[in-house]
């Protein structure tokens, strides 16, 4: 019992520790994913509560951020899209609001980013974002489940789609 | 094409743009380990939600088995209706304390371990549930109305198992939520859920012929030919609302719901006609008459099964 204590413990800090490192990777996600910033508290604790229940079964076929960034964006996705209600919430008290806030050049552009990004589709945006982290066209497939061939031909659509906001 | 060559002036100012919150966020706190334990407090909800999913199942499982059970039941005697009536108020009574056991808990302060042997228990709890409740039926059935029913409540059994394992519903990446682009998902799981619905599909089909021939051969009044096809009817109704359950969770499905609603009702109105018939003509309703009234609550209460599953939070 006290070994499985043990192992449980280390599991949690493991888990703790894993979180901390990619803090980053799954605040970027939840940003994109809420229609406003409280939301991003909620979408942090959701995808938090995924890893958590998937992490012991997490057997490192793939990189811990494939793994994380296809946890985070499957959450995402599924929130948004309204496929999974929302369980009662303790308040997380996350800075929710790091990004679009501030007055200086770089919070203007991340604002403007936030703007475009918000008009795709969910779908699109899962795959614009990894587009955006620098992954491989394969990479993207691996992480949405799609084909190659499929990633190319939804980046093409929504690079235009992009490129026509910019343009208006 | 595999890597990202594709490169314009306008993308990548927006790539320009992502970077900058890698800059703007790091140094950032962002989550302590206290507030990661806290979220891990959502199971709690996670669980309940399970769980209640788990009890709608198994209602949902049995409620067409038990009506079927009364529809084609000329052997079933009014002892065996009266276990049944106990066996029925047992079973949702323990779900309901269960549920409130959950709900009451303090789950505050418990740490990630504890808060993940709580949840194997809730999850334990209702699968043994419902094990014991489908075991009952089976062996209930073979007593009363021989082994073929037994067969039928074995095939809905391994059917409601796979539905609460979620083996038909799994999702795989992302790939439940894409829709154009590439080939059908699980096409394995597609052909398991298939094959159990076409075997209930096949075994109602016989019934509602049975019945039928009966009533063209005479040996079914039209009392018991109305009570019965009201009994399948219903039956029909909740097979294929449960086809939609997917649908309501999203919000869809709001006319089928309607739709299977009215289904309802005018199955029961033509359980309940026969009933008052007798009670006009014998002035009495011996004991075993009083089924379809047990059946009629039962009925009630799985016909809100929408809103029921609507309020699942």
């Amino acid at each position: 019992m006290n070994e499985l204590q043990k192992q449980m413990d280390n599991l949690e800090l493991e888990f703790t520790k894993m979180v901390r490192e990619h803090r980053k990777t799954i605040y970027t996600v939840c940003y994109f994913f809420s229609d406003n910033p409280a939301e991003v508290d909620d979408l942090f604790q959701e995808v938090l509560v995924n890893l958590w229940k998937g992490y012991p079964k997490f057997r490192g076929e793939s990189s811990v951020k494939t793994w994380l960034w296809r946890v985070s964006l499957n959450t995402c996705c599924a929130v948004s899209r309204g496929e999974k209600r929302k369980a009662p919430t303790v308040p997380l008290g996350i800075e929710s609001d790091i990004l679009s806030t501030g007055n200086d050049e770089s919070s203007h552009q991340i604002k403007m980013l936030y703007d475009r990004i918000n008009k795709l589709e969910v779908f699109d945006r899962a795959i614009i974002l990894l587009w955006l982290e620098s992954m491989s066209y394969d990479e993207i497939a691996a992480i949405v489940g799609i084909t190659t061939s499929a990633v190319t031909n939804r980046l093409f659509r929504i690079k235009e789609q992009l490129k026509s906001m910019s343009n208006n | 094409m595999t890597d990202n060559t594709f490169n314009l002036d306008e993308l990548n100012e927006l790539k320009q743009a992502y970077q900058l919150i890698d800059e703007k966020l790091d140094g950032k706190e962002i989550v302590t380990p206290e507030q990661i334990r806290k979220a891990t407090l959502k199971n709690i909800g996670i669980f309940t939600r399970l769980f209640k999913l788990s009890t709608t199942w198994s209602l949902y499982a049995l409620t067409p088995i038990l009506i079927l059970t009364f529809a084609f039941s000329p052997k079933m005697t009014t002892t065996g209706i009266w276990i049944l009536c106990i066996y029925m108020a047992i079973d949702i009574l323990l779900h309901i304390l269960l549920i409130r056991r959950i709900n009451r808990a303090d789950h505050s302060e418990l740490d990630l371990r504890t808060l993940l042997r709580e949840e194997l228990f809730y999850n334990k709890s209702a699968f043994a549930l419902s094990c014991v409740g489908f075991a009952f039926w089976i062996v209930f059935n073979y007593f009363f109305l021989g082994i073929g029913a037994s067969i039928a409540m074995l095939v809905l059994f391994l059917f409601a198992i796979g539905t609460k394992t979620k083996f038909f519903t799994r999702k795989i990446n992302f790939r439940e939520i894409v829709i154009p682009e590439y080939k059908e998902p699980g096409k394995f799981r597609k052909a398991v859920t298939w094959f159990f619905l076409g075997i209930l599909i096949i075994i109602t089909l016989l019934f509602i012929a049975g019945i039928v021939y009966n009533a063209i051969g005479g040996t079914l009044s039209s009392m018991e030919f109305l009570a019965r096809a009201g009994y399948i009817i219903i039956t029909i109704a909740f097979i294929v609302n449960a086809l939609f359950l997917g649908k309501y969770r999203k919000g869809e499905g709001q006319k089928m719901s309607k739709v299977i609603t009215i289904t309802v009702a005018v199955g029961m109105v033509m359980v309940a006609i026969p009933i008052v018939n007798s009670f006009i003509i014998n002035h009495t309703i011996n004991s075993g008459e009083l089924s379809p009234l047990f059946i009629g609550i039962l009925t009630l209460f799985m016909s809100k099964i929408t809103g029921f599953y609507k309020n699942i939070k």
